[in-house]
């Protein structure tokens, strides 16, 4: 199985943990990298500010993104993504707490390509994770040229 | 509801029926029944909001339809049934002195009494008959008259009242006890007063009085109504299209239908754009009525702007309030779990087992969370109403708690008729669904019986779920809806209490009525009402 490698973009540290302890559970050859809102999120893109060496701004195989975020947030930052035809096709997957039917409209208006709630027991976040990774690995044709 | 409490209320409801009945044979022989009706009508609406159960109450053109009192005040508080009928009463006299003067009013005053000593002695229901010989006398035709004129002197204000005053004046006031019925003169100062009454009503009512003729031109408005849409003064106002008012005019539209078909809409709520463009909530409440000899449209509204903008903040409080306590629940639970998982070993029994009651604890906030959520969003979220099959909804159920049916051990019973209603599908199956698994949570111990009835009234169905479980004491009644409220503790029966509260609130903001009837060690039934709407399809 290849390596995923995952833009998280989410501001708070203890999810980021859960989330980076999830991926390990459930068994997926996984680079997680993470910024904390939107702004940083196009930054790491564009391989500007903190991320101008390539390596450290490995180009991502999909985007988890959080939508409640400081500064810029989920909704504009996917707005922005999917006007750039350089990563409109990156798969981006809604995660967060909100079933705000309004947010969930909004996003998949905006082009998302999932939404996934966040649970509140771990074990469920860790198969919700584990089946969002062999979905993306191995049920469905990513872009070519990722 | 204990069995005393029901007597009484059967007694009750037998005492003010037959009493009611009395005024209204009283009535009817002086005023018809036209007038009677529009009476009674006109009394009660002003106890709308304080006593909701004597809208429930149906009357027609041929009186009190029998047995709808007893069905109105079931589930009320003995206290507010008693102080209920007797303030109508009152509100039917006091309108009956309104608009027939003194004489009248004692008149009717003396056969109530007559007729209420005779009930509490026991000798059952006097006939109005022998009081009618008494006025037999009277020009019927012209009190009937006078009677409907009077009434309709709320639309038609602004008309000479010195007139009345004036003719009033030269015949004197001289108050004859038993003729002053069949005198003209004197009844037309009455008139001339309850013109006055009404004329003040109008200019001081705190709700904008609005009339328009039946394609929606304003004929007609009180100073509140320019107030709350903002215009210099009632008479700019006439003359403008209603429709224009609208946000969306098509509430207009789906209004003027409605009360055509069905004379009155009473509450409803509408955004309104004011001359100046600012938006506003309104609550209104409009029938038909005749106006200057066309049928029209007198509409009665409430500002409801603040009260719908509080409700909004709060129940948007609660929503992200329950959001953002979610996070650092899921930290609970995950780092919790974490712990057990890698540090078992260093923890221990003891330390492993306080991590459990973390977890635990952190998964049943989530779902105190979730049902605050659930509860802030009935309302705020609108859902569609439907023509829905409560059979359908009920096998839905049914299914859904399949697993709880079979290890209980359960047997339920739907009862052969079931009728379509208008409704959400989704908050009709909550509310069974939260009913019918109550009623097999709270067993003791032996196969629960359940049984769902459901009862076809003139304007509501009434659907009940009762159980044999261990039963509520009644002074447990009113606190088992409030949200959280639990009489017992989470190890015995689990849940969080939050189910009846949603509960009460679907039913109540979709226009019903929900109460409970147990005793402990017997079982419990709840039932609540959901309106039949125009259109809406009979039992089949």
């Amino acid at each position: 199985m290849r390596r995923l490698t995952v833009l998280l973009v989410e501001d708070n540290p203890r999810d980021v943990r859960l989330t980076e302890r999830a991926f390990a559970q459930a068994n997926i050859p996984h680079d997680l990298r993470v910024v904390r809102d939107g702004d940083e999120a196009l930054e790491y893109l564009h391989r500007e500010g903190a991320y101008t060496v390539p390596d450290s701004s490995p180009r991502p195989d999909m985007i988890l993104l959080d939508l409640n975020l400081p500064r810029m947030g989920g909704h504009e930052f996917m707005q922005r993504v999917k006007q750039d035809v350089r990563f409109r096709q990156v798969p981006i997957i809604i995660l967060t707490t909100s079933g705000r039917s309004d947010d969930v409209r909004q996003a998949y208006e905006n082009g998302a390509n999932a939404y996934l709630l966040k649970p509140v027991e771990f074990s469920r976040f860790t198969e919700v994770i584990g089946h969002l990774a062999s979905f993306w690995l191995e049920t469905v044709e990513l872009p070519p040229d990722l | 509801m204990t069995r005393d409490e029901q007597d009484w209320r059967l007694r009750r409801a037998h005492f003010y029926e037959s009493l009611y009945a009395c005024v209204w044979q009283y009535l009817e022989s002086l005023l018809g029944a036209a007038a009677t009706l529009e009476l009674v009508t006109l009394s009660r609406s002003a106890l709308r909001e304080r006593y909701p159960f004597l809208s429930h109450v149906a009357w027609s053109a041929r009186g009190l339809e029998p047995g709808s009192l007893a069905k109105a005040i079931a589930g009320e508080r003995p206290e507010q049934v008693q102080a209920g009928c007797e303030r109508f009463l009152q509100g039917v006299h006091t309108v009956v002195r309104e608009i027939g003067g003194d004489t009248l009013a004692q008149r009717l005053a003396a056969a109530t009494e007559q007729q209420r000593g005779a009930l509490e002695r026991g000798n059952g229901f006097q006939s109005a008959a022998q009081e009618s010989d008494a006025v037999a006398l009277s020009p019927e035709s012209l009190l009937q008259d006078m009677a409907r004129q009077a009434l309709r002197l709320y639309g038609r204000l602004q008309r000479q009242p010195t007139l009345f005053t004036i003719q009033a004046a030269t015949h004197g006031a001289t108050p004859s006890a038993t003729h002053a019925l069949v005198d003209i003169p004197e009844a037309s100062k009455d008139l001339a007063r309850s013109e006055a009454f009404y004329h003040g009503l109008f200019d001081l009512s705190p709700d904008g009085v609005v009339v328009t003729n039946s394609t929606g031109i304003i004929l007609k408005a009180n100073p509140r109504a320019a107030e709350l849409l903002e215009f210099d003064g009632p008479e700019v106002m006439v003359g403008l299209d209603a429709v224009e008012f609208y946000v969306n005019p098509e509430q207009r539209l789906v209004l003027l239908e409605q009360v055509t078909q069905r004379h009155h809409i009473e509450g409803r709520g509408s955004e309104l754009r004011t001359r100046r463009g600012r938006t506003i909530i309104v609550q209104a409440s409009t029938r038909l009525i005749e106006y200057e000899g066309q049928v029209c449209l007198l509409s009665v509204f409430r500002d409801v702007t603040e009260r719908a903008r509080l409700r909004q903040e709060m129940e948007d409080f609660a929503y992200s309030a329950s959001h953002d306590l979610q996070a650092p629940l899921r930290t609970f639970e995950g780092y919790a779990r974490w712990l057990v998982d890698d540090y078992g070993e260093v923890l221990g029994d003891a330390g492993r087992h306080l991590c459990e009651e973390i977890i635990d604890d952190a998964l049943h906030m989530k779902k105190l969370l979730d049902g605050l959520l659930e509860y802030s969003r009935i309302g705020r979220i609108h859902t569609q109403a439907v023509d829905v099959e409560v059979r359908r909804v009920l096998d839905w159920v049914l299914h859904d708690l399949q697993l709880e049916v079979n290890d209980t051990g359960a047997n339920v019973q739907l009862p052969e008729s079931l009728p379509t209603v208008m409704y959400s599908e989704v908050r009709l199956v909550q509310i069974f669904s939260n009913l019918i698994s109550n009623a097999l949570k709270f067993t003791n111990g032996e196969g629960p019986r359940v049984s769902v009835a459901c009862e076809d009234q003139e304007r509501y169905y009434r659907f009940a779920v009762s159980d044999n479980g261990i039963g509520i004491a009644e002074e447990h009644f009113g606190r088992i809806f409030e949200i959280f409220k639990r009489l017992h503790t989470r190890e015995a029966y689990p849940g969080t209490g939050a189910g009846l509260t949603i509960v009460k609130k679907i039913v109540e903001s979709n226009g019903g009525q929900i109460g409970v009837e147990s005793a402990p060690g017997v079982g419990s039934t709840f039932w609540f009402t959901v309106p039949k709407t125009e259109g809406s399809p009979c039992a089949a």
